[in-house]
């Protein structure tokens, strides 16, 4: 087999990809694609990255086997790459280090970021605070109702968390407003993406700043157990956790790769984000072409995830394109079955998965024994579950949970009486 | 160059004035309401209407624009109501018509299809801001072929060198942004913004219409000096907006608003 390219072609991935941005922004995209070619390349800022990953991200992350779980399944090994122990509980702060670290290369003062379920909100607002940039976070008003822990961490951090009101006031809007914010400022500002989509060179530039994933995985794998696992499975929202997980492995044939979408509630649309899993069909939004939940019109369509960061209609670029050429696999996992791959390995691996992440394990727990015993599986914890509590007490219908929280609303008004 | 906007644009320079476009969401608030909207601005005097067909994503549109494209989809729009609406207008008025939308509508439609509805509809040109001239999924062919202008855009931070190349690139004119950013907010014409607008002069071989951020007779009298058409957006769509919701007959409305900027 051919090997297959890691970095875009020019922006393109096949037929996917592109920079199709409105005339405004092509200044500053050109100047991030120039600023970005040079420093990826540049030792000197390859050493800072590095640095600040292990000193204050605290990489590497681990690389579990997860004995007990692979006990009860039954079937494969089951080793989890623990990226919840990252600094901000999540792999997000990998890519948000990077680019805030380009950016200050780039004379830039101000970030401004888009954000879904926060985590990639909180990253770069703590990016930001450790390096001395003034900070924006847009954020849809259905995901503050929903992740009010990290609205807090970020107000913490010395950011402003602008609310978006518009439209399905989730990822997507907060996306177009932070798009509207960059057109609107001066060259002060760089939009920090938050995944491996968005106009060229987006794509390409969160892959690498998350490409240390895989590279640790590798590593890591090889140390305790020698040579390639069989199979990774990773969530996918935008696609930047799977991307940076699988990247080191693309060329590695006998490596199976499984992206896990939203289910959702349901097959209908508005119910689940399944683009790849489900029906989504090409389109041009946002600066890139992919695929997207959309009707015949080429109207975006509602989505539903219990995780709201995988709550967005379109999907990176390369990982459609290696959806089309048959190199990764795609599944669905329901908002039902999550929950209880999030209860399972809580269980029996003491691991508080994020609600996205979960999507991964749901899918690892249905393939274990298929894959077979003496076989490996990896699955990217992409991040942590504690700010998923409000969701998934609900979910499990904990009424002690809600009884202590109308206690501490009391508690704290008779506080201030 | 489409016939009726070359001749139209000739007799906006013979005559000394300058010209005039006007701005309506098709189906905003509903179809009948921007239909009246539109003949209105028509009436009134507009040389040209530029009908946005909406979109849910649309990034380069403030809240105004924004707000009246969900409620046009939420109002169930289709893109043959946007067909419709042209049609109807070419039947009562001679007010040359644009249509502006985004890459995705045309693209998912098929843009071979879709310019030949707009032609076939009586549409003189498109204006879509998300397609760029380096990787435009052949739209400037297809419009070309179908003598239809397809209009670019310019926008504060563009080079000498890009105003020429996207004026050599377009027909029609060259949509000139009057400042950064997205629809709606007011446009000083400071310093800055002349300084702006006489690159695009200099370099465009193109006339020029400017836009963004206009809202008074005042300012379209200024910008005189530097283009021949002066496009008002976000503006109309309130005025539009407020008509609505007060009930107030909109084409009338409408009629008035232009006429007054006009004369
Ligand atoms: C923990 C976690 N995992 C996964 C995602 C999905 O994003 P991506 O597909 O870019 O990794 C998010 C997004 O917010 C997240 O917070």
């Amino acid at each position: 087999m051919k090997d297959i390219r890691i970095e875009s072609d020019k922006g393109f991935f096949g037929q996917f990809g592109g920079r199709y941005s409105a005339e405004i922004l092509r200044p500053v995209l050109l100047e991030l694609e120039e600023a970005f070619c040079k420093y990826i390349k540049d030792k000197n800022f390859l050493n800072e990255f590095n640095d600040t990953l292990k000193n204050f991200v605290g990489r590497p992350t681990p690389l579990l086997f997860a004995e007990n779980a692979t006990r009860e399944l039954g079937g494969a090994n089951i080793y989890l790459k623990l990226e919840g122990l990252a600094n901000t509980g999540a792999h997000k702060i990998n890519n948000a280090i990077g680019q805030a670290l380009l950016a200050k290369k780039m004379g830039k003062t101000r970030i401004i970021a888009e954000t879904g379920a926060g985590q990639h909100g909180l990253a770069t607002a703590c990016a930001c605070a450790r390096l001395g940039l003034e900070c924006e976070v847009f954020m849809g008003e259905v995901d503050i109702a929903r992740q009010r822990p990290n609205v807090f961490w970020m107000e913490l951090f010395g950011a402003k968390v602008t609310p978006v009101t518009s439209g399905t006031k989730t990822l997507k809007d907060a996306v177009n407003a932070a798009l509207r914010e960059w057109s609107e400022r001066k060259m002060d500002t760089h939009y920090l993406l938050g995944s491996a989509l968005g106009p060229y060179p987006f794509p390409d530039m969160v892959r690498e700043f998350q490409s240390v994933i895989g590279r640790e995985t590798r590593e890591q794998f090889n140390e305790q157990k020698g040579g390639l696992p069989e199979v990774l499975i990773a969530c996918v929202g935008g696609g930047s956790n799977s991307i940076g997980f699988f990247s080191e492995f693309l060329n590695e044939n006998s490596v199976r790769m499984i992206g896990a979408e939203a289910g959702g509630k349901g097959d209908k649309p508005g119910e689940n984000a399944s683009r790849i899993a489900g029906p989504g069909t090409l389109g041009i939004v946002q600066g890139y072409k992919s695929l997207f939940l959309q009707d015949d019109e080429g109207q975006l369509l509602p989505t539903h995830s219990i995780s709201a960061g995988l709550d967005y209609a379109g999907i990176g670029p390369q990982l459609a394109y290696l959806a089309q050429i048959g190199r990764v696999e795609f599944t669905s996992e329901k908002d039902s079955e999550v929950i209880e791959a999030f209860k399972f390995f809580a269980k029996t691996e003491g691991i508080i998965a994020a609600l996205e992440s979960s999507h991964a394990l749901s899918s690892c727990i249905k393939i274990a024994k298929k894959i077979g015993k003496g076989k490996n599986i990896i699955v990217n914890i992409s991040g942590r579950g504690d700010k998923d509590i409000f969701i998934t007490a609900s979910a499990m219908n904990d009424n002690k949970w809600f009884q202590f929280l109308k206690d501490e609303v009391k508690r704290h008004e008779q506080k201030n009486k | 160059m489409n016939k009726k906007t070359n001749d139209k644009i000739k007799e906006i320079k013979n005559s000394g004035r300058i010209g005039f476009m006007g701005h309506v969401i098709a189906g905003f608030p509903d179809f009948s309401s921007s239909l009246q909207a539109a003949m209105g601005i028509c009436e009134g005097g507009s040389d040209f209407l530029e009908i946005q067909f909406p979109f849910s994503d649309p990034t380069a549109d403030g809240p105004t624009i924004e707000g009246a494209c969900y409620k046009a989809l939420e109002n169930g729009f289709k893109i043959k109501d946007g067909f419709k609406l042209i049609e109807e207008l070419n039947k009562k008025s001679d007010t040359i018509i644009l249509i502006m939308t985004y890459a995705n509508i045309i693209f998912k439609y098929g843009i071979e299809n879709f310019v030949e509805k707009s032609v076939d509809a009586g549409a003189s040109g498109l204006i879509i801001p998300d397609v760029p001239i380096e990787r435009d999924e052949g739209l400037n062919e297809i419009a070309s072929k179908n003598r239809i202008d397809n209009i670019l855009i310019a926008t504060p931070g563009d080079s000498a060198e890009r105003i020429r190349e996207l004026s050599k690139a377009g027909s029609g004119f060259l949509y000139t942004v009057a400042r950064r950013g997205i629809t709606g907010k007011k446009s000083e014409f400071n310093k800055e913004a002349k300084e702006w607008f006489e690159l695009v002069k200099n370099n465009s071989t193109l006339p020029i219409a400017v836009g963004f951020g206009i809202r008074t007779k005042e300012q379209i009298r200024q910008l005189k000096d530097y283009c021949d058409i002066a496009i008002m957006g976000s503006h109309l769509v309130n005025i539009i907006n407020d008509a609505c919701q007060n009930k107030k007959d909109i084409k009338n409305e409408l009629k008035l608003t232009v006429e007054n900027l006009l004369n």
